[in-house]
C-alpha cells in the first residue's frame, strides 16, 4: 500500500469536480490523480493509471455512473478494477442497491456532505465494509429485485473447499432464520476469505451474488 | 327533442296533448262522429300524466276503453294515439308506471281489437259486393286486429326506452359534438402540462445539479481555505456562479409551472385564511376557522401547503355541495405537530332539500353506510393536497360521515413544519 491515495475523480460536472477536488486535496493524504467526464476513452485511461480509489458521479458523459463501472470491471478483470464510490445528488435506496450489486462499495450523496466522502474514500480504501448485513437485508426486501442465475458464479460457489462453504452454510441460516438481531450482529469479515475466491470485490457484493442467483434461498 | 321535452315541466304534456286532441280527434270527429271525441279526449288527457301522476294516465286510458265499448265506437285514428302513448310512456314514466301504464295500453289495444272485430255493425265490403262476417271471421278479424296492436304498441314502447336510454348514455350528435370538443381541449391541455411537466423536469435536474455544485464549492473552500486561501476564494467565485445559475433556473421553472396563472407576488399565509372566509361566505358557504392550542411559528414552505390543503378541500366543498352548507376549519396547535380538519355537512343540506314520498327529507339507507366504509373516495386534488403533507412528513385523511358530509384531516409532526427559534439548538 502506498502512503498517498491515489484517488480518481469522475463526474460530467466540473464546477462539481472542482468542489470536491479542492476538498480531497486538503487531506494530507489523498491525491487527485485522475479528473475526468467520465468519457468511454477514460475507461481505457482508467485502467491503465494507478487509481487507489475511484470516485465516479452517477451522471457521466457516456453513461450511468453504475453502467460505466461495469464497463470498466469487463474491461480490467473483477479482481484488478480499482474499488469505487459512486457520488449522486440525492441518496436513493434503489440506486445503492444498484451500485452494491456491481461492486461498487459506497454511495455518497450530496447531502451527506465533505465529511462523508472523506470517510467513504478511507473507508474503500482500506476495503472496510460501509454496511451491515442488516443494511443489505433491509434494501433486498425495500426494493424490487430481479433474480438473474449467473451459472459460472453457481459453478464456482459449488466448488468451494468444504472449510470456506461452512462459512456460506453459517451466512445462508443467519439470511433464513429472517431473525433481525441475528442477522444485525452477523460478521461480514467472516466472508472475506470467500470474496478472494469469488469473482466479487466485497462481502456485500457476494451477498448480493448469491441473492441473485438464488442461493440464499435454497440448501 | 327528447331534451326539450326532459327540461319543461308541462309544456310538452300540453303539446302532445292538445295535438292528439285536435288532429287524430278531428279526424275521428269527421269518420265516427261527436261521440267519438269523449274517447279522444280521454286519450288525449291521458299524455298529460305520463311524467307526473301516472296513475291518472292509466284511468283515463280505462275511461277511454269504456267510452269505446259503451258506444260501440270505432275511433281508429284516435286508437293510433294509444300507440303514441306508449312510446311516450316508454321513454318518460318512471318504475313502476312504466310497465303499468304499457300494460294498460295493451289492455286498450286489445279493447279496440275485440271491439272492431265483434263490432256487429261492421262487414267487409269487396269490389262493391256484401260479405257477412260469419263468427270465426270475426275471431280472425279479432285475433289479426290484437296481435297487431299488441305488436305496434309493444314496439312502440320499446323505442321509447330505447331512445331515452340513447340519449342518457350515447347522446344526440350535437351531444357527441360537444363532448369530442371538450375531449379535444383536454387533449390539448394535457399535452401542453405534460410538455411543461418535462421542461419542469429538465430544468429541476440543472437546478439539482448547480446546488450540488454550490454546496460541494463551499465545502471545498472550507476545506481548503486554511491551507490555500487563494483555492477558497476561488471556490467561493464558483459558489457564486453556481449560485447565480440555480437563481436563474429556478426562475425558468417558476415561469414554467406558473405559466396561464396569475401569480401573486405574496405568498398566502394563515392569515390570508380571514379573506378566504369571506370569499367563501359571499358564494353561500356557511364558513368558520377555529383556532385550538397555542400558535407557533410555521416553516414557510409548510404554512403555504397548510394553506392550499386547506383552499383545495373548500374548493372541493363549493363545487359539490349546495348553497347553505356549513363548512368548518379547525386548526389545533399542538405540542407535538398540528392538526388541520376541514369538515362540511353538505350531504344533510341536499338531503333536507330534497323530500321524499311521504314530503319528510330522504333517511340515509344501509347502502349509504356501505358507502361510507367502502367506497374509495380519489381525485387528483385529494392526491395533490396528500402528496403536499406527504412532504413535510404529515398525513391526509379523507372521511366520509354517513348522512352529513365529509372531513378531510390533515396532521404533521412539528418537526417538518415549525420553525425551531431556539438559537441556542
Amino acid at each position: 500500500m502506498t502512503s498517498t491515495i491515489r484517488i480518481g475523480l469522475l463526474g460530467t460536472d466540473p464546477d462539481v469536480r472542482f468542489g470536491r477536488k479542492l476538498v480531497l486535496s486538503s487531506q494530507p493524504k489523498f491525491e487527485v490523480v485522475f479528473d475526468s467526464v467520465g468519457s468511454p476513452e477514460d475507461l481505457e485511461a482508467i485502467s491503465q493509471s494507478l487509481i487507489d480509489v475511484l470516485i465516479l458521479d452517477q451522471r457521466l458523459l457516456s453513461d450511468a455512473g453504475v453502467t460505466f463501472y461495469s464497463s470498466l470491471r469487463k474491461l480490467t478483470g473483477v479482481k484488478q478494477v480499482p474499488p469505487a464510490i459512486l457520488t449522486a445528488s440525492f441518496a436513493q435506496p434503489y440506486l445503492l442497491l444498484d451500485a452494491l450489486q456491481e461492486g461498487i462499495f459506497d454511495v455518497v450523496s450530496v447531502e451527506q456532505g465533505a465529511a462523508g466522502l472523506v470517510a467513504a474514500v478511507s473507508r474503500t480504501y482500506s476495503r472496510a465494509n460501509p454496511h451491515s448485513l442488516s443494511t443489505v437485508w433491509e434494501l433486498i426486501c425495500t426494493q424490487t429485485t430481479y433474480r438473474t442465475v449467473d451459472l459460472n458464479f453457481v459453478r464456482l460457489v459449488d466448488e468451494l473447499p468444504q472449510g470456506l462453504a461452512s462459512s456460506l452454510k453459517q451466512l445462508k441460516a443467519v439470511w433464513q432464520s429472517s431473525d433481525l438481531a441475528t442477522i444485525e450482529n452477523f460478521d461480514l469479515d467472516s466472508l472475506n476469505k470467500l470474496v478472494s475466491r469469488l469473482p466479487v470485490l466485497s462481502s456485500v457484493e457476494l451477498i448480493l451474488a448469491m441473492n441473485r442467483s438464488g442461493l440464499l434461498d435454497v440448501e | 327533442m327528447l331534451r326539450w321535452i326532459q327540461n319543461r315541466n308541462w309544456l310538452p304534456e300540453i303539446a302532445l296533448s292538445a295535438f292528439v286532441f285536435l288532429v287524430l280527434g278531428g279526424l275521428d270527429l269527421a269518420t265516427q262522429g261527436v261521440i267519438a271525441m269523449l274517447y279522444s279526449l280521454a286519450i288525449a288527457a291521458s299524455f298529460l300524466f305520463v311524467r307526473r301522476l301516472n296513475f291518472l294516465a292509466s284511468a283515463l286510458v280505462l275511461i277511454a276503453s269504456v267510452i269505446e265499448v259503451s258506444f260501440s265506437l270505432v275511433p281508429i285514428f284516435s286508437s293510433i294515439g294509444i300507440v303514441l302513448l306508449a312510446f311516450v310512456v316508454g321513454a318518460f314514466s318512471l318504475q313502476p308506471w312504466r310497465e303499468i301504464n304499457f300494460v294498460v295500453a295493451i289492455f286498450s289495444g286489445l279493447v279496440f281489437a275485440a271491439n272492431v272485430g265483434f263490432n256487429p255493425t261492421i262487414n267487409l265490403a269487396v269490389f262493391g259486393g256484401s260479405i257477412q262476417l260469419v263468427q270465426l271471421g270475426r275471431v280472425f278479424i279479432f285475433l289479426v286486429l290484437a296481435l297487431l296492436t299488441t305488436s305496434l304498441i309493444s314496439l312502440s314502447w320499446v323505442l321509447g326506452q330505447l331512445s331515452m336510454t340513447r340519449l342518457v348514455h350515447v347522446g344526440t350528435e350535437i351531444d357527441r359534438l360537444v363532448y369530442q370538443e371538450k375531449q379535444l381541449k383536454l387533449s390539448i391541455e394535457i399535452a401542453e402540462q405534460s410538455k411543461r411537466f418535462e421542461i419542469a423536469r429538465d430544468i429541476n435536474e440543472t437546478v439539482v445539479q448547480r446546488l450540488s455544485s454550490v454546496i460541494t464549492n463551499a465545502e471545498g473552500g472550507i476545506y481548503s481555505a486554511k491551507a490555500n486561501p487563494d483555492a477558497g476564494l476561488r471556490a467561493l467565485e464558483k459558489v457564486l456562479e453556481s449560485a447565480r445559475g440555480t437563481h436563474t433556473e429556478l426562475r425558468r421553472l417558476f415561469d414554467t409551472i406558473n405559466r396561464g396563472t396569475v401569480v401573486s407576488t405574496n405568498l398566502p399565509t394563515f392569515a390570508d385564511l380571514d379573506s378566504l372566509a369571506i370569499s367563501m361566505r359571499e358564494i353561500g358557504l356557511d364558513f368558520s376557522i377555529s383556532h385550538f392550542g397555542k400558535r407557533f411559528a410555521l416553516d414557510q414552505s409548510a404554512e403555504l401547503a397548510i394553506y392550499r390543503i386547506i383552499f383545495e378541500a373548500l374548493k372541493n366543498v363549493r363545487q359539490h355541495n349546495p348553497k347553505g352548507t356549513r363548512a368548518a376549519v379547525e386548526i389545533s396547535w399542538l405540542e407535538n405537530g398540528l392538526q388541520v380538519i376541514i369538515k362540511d355537512n353538505g350531504v344533510e343540506i341536499l338531503r333536507r332539500s330534497s323530500a321524499g314520498p311521504n314530503g319528510l327529507p330522504l333517511p340515509y339507507e344501509a347502502k349509504d353506510d356501505l358507502d361510507a366504509l367502502l367506497a374509495k373516495v380519489s381525485g387528483p386534488g385529494l392526491t395533490a393536497m396528500r402528496e403536499r403533507a406527504e412532504s413535510f412528513g404529515g398525513s391526509l385523511e379523507l372521511k366520509r360521515v354517513v348522512g352529513i358530509g365529509f372531513t378531510v384531516s390533515a396532521m404533521f409532526p412539528a418537526t417538518g413544519i415549525r420553525v425551531n427559534l431556539d438559537p441556542d439548538s
